[in-house]
């Protein structure tokens, strides 16, 4: 299974940052709108090419966690 | 006998008396019954703004009674000059106002004269009874006799007080708490009939705790206050709404997107208090700007997040830094104690000096709570069984003094109990449940300590560290 991507977004800016995400192609996008974060899975992309997205904030790849 | 007489008219002519109301009475009751007995017309100190009236709006009344204290300063009017007379018929004390001059306000100020009976009262009700009278203690009191047999975690962070004098009326009654963890036992027994809001964030699996983790942890924050075969008490919220957020897999493993999710969730429920207790692995420097980012919102929305620093220490000689997400500076990081206050071998510290701290500790080593069945209890160590104290506290916080948020976080880390170990491995302290003073319905030399009885709760016999035994003189 791929990892996700976790993008943290600026205040106000979630649904042109979800467009602009399905521009590149990406499908599986998942919005928080409580905390401004959108999880991706992404296909071919950069993670540069996300990060010059206007609106985003933070782009890291999602971590292993335990108990 | 004329010359005192006509001494004691000189005096009553100048002022007022005061009128300590029945036992129990409340202020309501009260004015009806006065007004009744003696054709006054009192007012409550309620009816002024943070009950704070001065002598011209005595004045203007017959009397005011002070709400808070029980006690009615009454003014006589000539027209009705027996009205005062008939308090004393009607099982009321009445002094004359000459008590208050004899220690010294006659000079004073309007304002400074109320303030300081005000205060001497206080003063004197707090020596007698306790700085905090309410109409529920009675009740409060014979719950906590119920709780006497509570894990030492419970009794260190003064969930269930060991002093005799204090005793804890808060339950987290209206404070929802999210757990994000391995899920929930829903058929453990200590939490039939409870209602439980869940969701699964674990493709494949449903909420139900296939682990155990996530039940240990939602029992030490949100167990009941009694159970049929627990050992002791070892829920601290016991009437707070419990939220399970399936972040981990049954192995006790996930990814933080879930976790994310979960939060998300869990502000959007409204919750106060999230209880995370995990972590991702972590090495060197920084943390993550996108879990800072929701948590600083979060915040902004009321929501609390508090997340175990990690295990990953071996005291003394290696020291971890606190893990992901317990790092980001707006996730309270909670490390873990021992009953004598050392702080756990295994807990990790804060090694960088603008983040990553541990703010707050909790009593982690030997934590006896409940599980998933057939094994239904046991007794665990780690900062993930510390996390859910600071958790469940919050929302005793939360319900006694309505803070949310970054308020609420102050409040955990200004009332918590300073520690002789580094700043760096326990941060404010000992995390503090909030208590209130019992109030003592009799006179205390008529009832000496020595004869307090010992509070002994059948279902509970068994008291690990007993230091309710203090007051056995």
């Amino acid at each position: 299974m791929k990892s996700k991507w976790l993008i943290s977004i600026k205040d106000g800016s979630l649904n042109t940052v979800s467009n602009d995400l399905k521009k590149l192609g990406i499908k599986s996008i998942e919005t928080l709108e409580s905390i401004g974060v959108i999880m991706i899975v992404p296909t071919n992309q950069k993670m540069a090419d996300i990060k010059k997205i206007n609106g985003v904030l933070s782009v890291e790849e999602e971590r292993d966690i335990n108990i | 006998m004329s010359k005192t007489l006509k001494k004691e008219e000189k005096v009553e002519y100048t002022g007022r008396y005061l009128v300590l109301l029945p036992e129990g009475s409340n202020t309501s009751d009260s004015i009806n019954q006065i007004n009744s007995i003696s054709g006054l017309n009192l007012k409550s100190s309620l009816e002024f703004e943070n009950e704070f009236f001065t002598d011209k709006d005595l004045a203007k009344t017959d009397g005011i009674i002070l709400d808070k204290l029980g006690i009615a300063i009454v003014n006589e009017k000539p027209k009705i000059e027996n009205s005062i007379s008939s308090f004393g018929d009607n099982q009321m004390i009445v002094e004359k106002e000459t008590v208050v001059y004899a220690i010294g306000m006659l000079d004073e100020s309007t304002q400074n004269y109320v303030e300081g009976y005000r205060d001497a009262i206080n003063q004197i009700t707090n020596a007698l009874v306790g700085s905090e009278i309410d109409e529920s203690s009675y009740t409060e009191q014979e719950s906590e006799v119920e709780s006497v047999g509570a894990t030492w975690g419970l009794k260190a962070t003064n969930v269930v007080p060991t002093n005799f004098l204090k005793y804890n009326p808060y339950n987290g009654a209206g404070i929802k708490i999210a757990i994000l963890d391995t899920g929930f036992d829903f058929t453990h027994p200590d939490f039939a009939g409870r209602p439980v809001v869940h969701q699964s964030f674990i493709s494949g699996e449903a909420t139900q705790d296939g682990h155990g983790h996530g039940t240990h942890c939602t029992g030490t924050a949100c167990g009941p206050l009694n159970s049929p075969s627990a050992s002791e008490r070892y829920g601290i919220a016991y009437a707070a709404s419990i939220y399970i957020g399936k972040v981990l897999s049954n192995g006790g493993s996930g990814g933080d997107g879930a976790i994310l999710a979960g939060i998300n969730w869990a502000i959007a429920n409204r919750c106060e208090v999230v209880s995370m207790s995990l972590r991702g692995f972590l090495t060197g420097p920084g943390y993550s700007a996108v879990f800072e980012t929701a948590a600083a919102r979060a915040l902004a929305q009321g929501t609390l997040i508090i997340a175990a620093a990690g295990n990953d220490s071996s005291r003394p000689g290696t020291v971890k830094q606190v893990m992901h997400p317990a790092n980001c500076p707006s996730i309270m990081a909670v490390g873990a104690v021992d009953v004598n206050m050392n702080v756990a071998s295994f807990s990790n510290g804060g090694l960088y000096p603008t983040y990553g701290a541990v703010d707050i500790a909790a009593p982690g080593v030997g934590v006896y709570s409940s599980t998933k069945l057939p094994t239904k209890y046991a007794t665990w160590n780690g900062t993930s069984m510390a996390t859910p104290h600071v958790a469940g506290i919050a929302a005793l916080w939360a319900q006694a003094s309505g803070l949310r948020g970054i308020n609420l976080w102050r409040k955990l880390t200004s009332t918590a109990k300073v520690l002789s170990s580094p700043a760096r491995d326990v941060g404010a302290g000992l995390v503090q449940a909030p208590t209130k003073n019992r109030l003592i319905k009799f006179p205390i030399d008529r009832f000496p300590i020595e004869r307090v009885p010992i509070l002994v709760n059948p279902r509970f016999p068994i008291d690990p560290i007993g230091p309710i035994e203090k007051i056995i003189r």
